[in-house]
């Protein structure tokens, strides 16, 4: 079976500090993105997810210097994105040797954009993220929805990361907004109905608090990845920054690699 | 006494012009060290000045107190544990052999730990392990102190292109002020450092001058044209020191001068018990620093940091000379990957690759060709230790 793949997510403000989120709010600040970068690719993560949470906002694309010096000074898969929303963009983070591109806000006002980018680079280069809240907000007030693809409530995800594989994006994302940074630990069930329905690989991101999450979710979904951000970031009691990241001949490692036989 | 003070207060640095190349014929000192000063029989002033005044300060000439001076600092610490403070000391921790068995003594004592990180945005894989290693001692907490890496990162630059070899000042004071800080804050009243005289106790005031000269620093960063505010941040002066000192009662000690304290032990005690990994090199578990010290000031100071290290090893009797000198005819960066290094922090500051190349070979120039407060300094310094009757057992 494939390998399952822990991923690591940084996040990346306008100024281009490392920061880390709390419900896509509180930043706190991290240190210098390509050091951190530079860390998990000397760990050998299986793939680094990068992400401008800023670009869309500011209507511009992740520097690409600052992508190029990733793939210059990184050599384990990336997934790179924020504000990519010309094909140009696309082209650039790919020729800086990133494996995916990710793409969020840009598809609500251009829907025709993915499968564009899918045809030009085939879709195994493009991973869509989509942040949600997972009950229905039905008042319209629901938190802040973050720089990505939105969906509120479980219906409105699933019809969303869809009409994405429709598209032909080689991965979604899901990125649970009201899990981000709280390590509570990720909601299993819906988890795993998504995964069922999917066929192309699903990450989760958003609540990771330990291996033991990590191990439930896995054992429990056929999903191929999960982004963690806290949990790498800070250190296991206190949340205070120290890069972490579980090494080969972990009990993290050797419980989620195992393959399931029934 | 009143010769510590004496001797606290000779600061005139006349710079000697050696017209040719001359080495110590004790140690491997050289005039690498533009102040260094030979007396009649080619001793010069390091190691004569490390065997007689510093290493009075460590267990190296004590023999009978060797096992237990240790223990006493450490006993003195618990028995004063003020009531309510969650730790008894705080040790900056950067990953290295040094600080990470200052924490590993302190923590088989018995000390309730807080280990303080100052992440400067140039910490290596290794080093980042090995905290989280260390952190999961029991009694052992963790506190981290990240600079603002846009900021810090203009300080970092202004020093390289001000010619100075102090490059790594800003990190050094940076650290200072986050662990006095930290310790102001939770109620801590010991800092306990892994600063040694075994092994740093021969390095020229030139190679890296005095922190704590706000004014020297502050000049250095003018020159370049940063703004002096981003020092700010990070700066602790020496009247920030005293108020420390005097007013928190913060005090800063170093365990590892109360043992016969040898590296190499060290390290292989902290892969056993806490499989922690070495790095390779003296300082090496930043890039910054393995750049500072095996690329940077080899190639334009002509300064290399081993000859310090091996000197005091000589002075200890546990490297003779020769082997030394003939280890020292390798160049520093022989064991790095130059290209990838200069790249690295290259792109990190901002340059690009032959720009700091070129700039790694510009003339270079010493502390004493900015504005200091040296002999200021060297005065206030001289009369503290007069009056608490301590011997002067650093450069400054």
């Amino acid at each position: 079976m494939l390998r399952r793949r822990l991923i690591p997510s940084l996040l990346v403000d306008s100024s281009g500090h490392l920061v880390k989120t709390q419900c896509f709010n509180n930043r706190v600040y991290l240190g210098d993105p390509l050091n951190a970068a530079y860390i998990f690719s000397e760990y050998l993560a299986d793939e680094l997810l990068v992400l401008d949470i800023d670009a869309s906002k500011e209507n511009r694309s992740i520097p690409i210097e600052f992508v190029t010096a990733l793939g210059k000074f990184t050599n384990i898969p990336l997934a790179v994105g924020g504000g990519i929303s010309k094909l140009s963009h696309v082209e650039a983070i790919l020729a800086a040797g990133v494996e995916r591109v990710v793409l969020g806000s840009t598809l609500s006002s251009d829907s025709s954009f993915l499968s564009d980018v899918s045809r030009s680079f085939g879709a195994s280069s493009v991973s869509v993220i989509v942040s949600y809240v997972s009950r229905d907000y039905n008042s319209g007030k629901h938190p802040p929805l973050g720089p990505f693809l939105t969906a509120v409530g479980p219906n409105a995800l699933e019809d969303i990361i869809l009409s994405c594989e429709d598209d032909g994006c080689g991965e979604v994302i899901i990125y649970d907004i009201e899990r981000d940074g709280t390590s509570i630990g990720f909601d299993v069930e819906l988890v795993s109905r998504l995964s069922s329905r999917l066929s192309v690989p699903l990450v989760v991101a958003g609540g990771c608090g330990g291996d033991d999450h990590i191990i439930d979710l896995f054992n429990n979904s056929s999903i191929s990845g999960i982004a963690v951000g806290s949990n790498f970031v800070f250190s296991p009691n206190s949340k205070q920054v120290l890069l972490g990241y579980p090494e080969e001949t972990s009990y993290l490692r050797s419980r989620i690699n195992e393959p399931r036989f029934f | 006494m009143s010769l510590g003070f004496f001797r606290g207060l000779r600061t005139r640095r006349h710079k000697v012009s050696y017209d040719s190349y001359r080495v110590c014929t004790r140690c491997v000192m050289d005039t690498s060290d533009p102040f260094i000063e030979f007396d009649e029989v080619g001793q010069c002033n390091h190691c004569t000045d490390f065997l007689s005044n510093r290493l009075k300060m460590t267990i190296h000439n004590n023999h009978e107190k060797d096992a237990t001076a240790l223990k006493k600092v450490f006993e003195k610490i618990v028995a004063s544990r003020p009531y309510g403070v969650l730790y008894d000391a705080i040790v900056g921790v950067s990953g290295g052999v040094d600080s990470s068995y200052t924490l590993m003594l302190a923590q088989e004592a018995g000390l309730r730990v807080l280990a303080v990180h100052m992440d400067n945005g140039w910490d290596t894989p290794i080093s980042v392990r090995n905290i989280r290693r260390l952190i999961n001692l029991p009694n052992v907490g963790y506190y981290s102190v990240v600079l603002n890496w846009n900021r810090f990162k203009l300080v970092q630059r202004a020093f390289i292109e001000a010619g100075v070899p102090d490059i790594e000042l800003p990190t050094d004071i940076a650290i200072q002020s986050a662990l006095h800080n930290v310790a102001r804050i939770y109620g801590i009243k010991t800092i306990l450092s892994g600063g040694n005289i075994a092994n740093e106790g021969i390095l020229p005031a030139t190679w890296l001058y005095n922190g704590r000269d706000s004014f020297y620093a502050r000049s250095v960063i003018k020159s370049s044209g940063c703004p002096t505010a981003h020092y700010s941040d990070i700066n602790m002066s020496l009247f920030d020191e005293m108020k420390f000192r005097f007013v928190h009662g913060i005090e800063t000690l170093y365990p590892l001068n109360y043992l016969k304290y040898d590296k190499a032990i060290a390290k292989s005690q902290l892969a056993d018990r806490l499989g922690w990994q070495d790095y390779g090199g003296k300082h090496c578990e930043s890039t910054f620093t393995r750049f500072t010290q095996l690329i940077y000031l080899p190639t334009r100071h002509k300064v290399d940091y081993r000859r310090g290290y091996f000197s005091a090893d000589i002075c200890l009797g546990r490297v003779t000379r020769e082997k030394a000198l003939s280890e020292l005819q390798c160049p520093p960066w022989s064991s790095v990957n130059v290209k990838k290094d200069i790249s690295f922090v290259a792109w990190k500051l901002g340059y690009e690759e032959d720009e700091l190349w070129r700039i790694t070979h510009l003339p270079h120039r010493w502390y004493t060709d900015f504005p200091n407060h040296e002999k200021f300094l060297a005065f206030l310094y001289g009369t503290y230790r007069f009056f608490t009757r301590r011997n002067k057992a650093s450069n400054f």
